[in-house]
């Protein structure tokens, strides 16, 4: 016997397709959303790293002390979400790390956070340099 | 063909069965052919309410998703734009108290009893205002409570009318004419928005100057805090 329509399986598939179809293109916009959130971690973090780092050239380079601070989770109230790694060192004049005083420290500052997104990046790092005067 | 046909004359013989039978059949099969029409004429209430049903289901499935989809796209055009304003607004601020030459503002040194506005010394080359020949431009922040606008003024301080002012002083410079002590009055140069759905803007410190600026969009917040260390006092 010929078929004149539809049975009710095909209809059924086809909707199950249209409604997969339709479900991976809205997805964009959460997946959007927790990439948008992702931005503003790492904005924030830009500013806690700063604020350590705006704290630090406030000293004097005798106030420096080399070696590492961990910081987890950072005091300040707006950055508590975050660890902070801060290590300063002497470095020589070709930049490279050194134990021996020198007249130039580097400061490096490492944020880190729990990123939702596996693909985006999860800390930001900071370098810069002191020297004496 | 007519379904009244009237039959032939009767014939004797294998004809006549043969003719019979052919006209059984034919009636059969006519009789057949109307009923399986009649049956396909319409649907029936149950493949009616079957088929709105899943329709109303799908409809619904699809709804959902785009309700729940328009709603992260909200989330996200308000975060992002947050994001931006206070971006914008906390780099200038940066920018320019890094480089102030004074603080203006009686800030308190600790959390407890913060600032909601600043202003300071401008230490950069107050462009485009060069030609008034001042040597003291002033910078105030402070957010529009109504408007929930962070405004970015640009002053000078004067003794004379700001309309006529062609002399400009420092802001707490005084005169004494006649034993009278007069004091200098800000004039506004400009005053720009430079930031919106700002909630809260909180300021302290000296040397160190921290920077809270809490935003509101949509009944989300968001909140950043950094220092700047000002280099030129």
């Amino acid at each position: 016997m010929p078929q004149n329509g539809f049975s009710l399986i095909e209809l059924m598939i086809a909707i199950a397709i249209i409604i997969l179809g339709i479900a991976i293109v809205l997805q964009i916009f959460p997946g959007s959303f927790s990439m948008e959130k992702n931005t503003e971690w790492q904005t924030k973090a830009v500013f806690c790293a700063q604020e350590k780092m705006e704290a630090l050239l406030a000293l004097s380079f005798a106030e420096l002390t080399p070696g590492t601070t961990q910081e987890n989770p950072v005091p300040t109230p707006a950055c508590q979400a975050f660890s902070r790694t801060t290590k300063i060192s002497y470095v020589d004049a070709n930049l490279n790390e050194t134990d021996s005083p020198t007249s130039l420290k580097k400061i490096e500052i490492k944020m880190q956070w729990n990123s939702v997104l596996k693909i985006a990046p999860n800390e930001v790092s900071f370098v810069t340099l002191f020297a004496e005067k | 063909m007519p379904k009244n046909k009237k039959l032939k004359p009767q014939k004797q013989g294998l004809l006549a069965d043969n003719i019979k039978l052919i006209t059984i059949m034919k009636k059969l099969y006519y009789l057949q052919e109307n009923i399986q029409y009649n049956k396909q004429k319409a649907f029936t209430l149950v493949e009616l309410v079957v088929t709105i049903g899943i329709l109303t289901m799908v409809v619904g499935i699809i709804f959902a998703l785009y309700w729940t989809s328009q709603k992260f796209y909200q989330l996200t055009e308000s975060q992002a734009e947050m994001l931006q304003n206070s971006r914008v607004v906390l780099e200038r601020m940066n920018r320019e108290i890094r480089q102030a030459k004074e603080i203006v503002t009686a800030l308190s040194q600790s959390p407890d009893n913060p600032s909601s506005q600043i202003e300071f010394q401008d230490g950069h080359h107050p462009s485009p205002y060069d030609y008034l020949n001042s040597l003291y431009y002033y910078i105030r922040y402070y957010v529009s409570t109504t408007t929930g606008e962070m405004h970015r003024q640009y002053l000078v301080y004067c003794f004379d009318e700001c309309s006529q002012c062609s002399n400009f002083f420092k802001w707490n410079d005084i005169q004494i004419i006649n034993g009278n002590t007069i004091t200098t009055h800000p004039c506004v140069l400009e005053d720009k928005i430079v930031g919106e759905f700002i909630k809260e803007l909180k300021i302290w410190g000296a040397n160190i100057i921290t920077i809270v600026l809490q935003l509101e969009k949509s009944s989300r917040q968001i909140e950043i805090q950094t220092n700047v260390f000002t280099r030129n006092f």
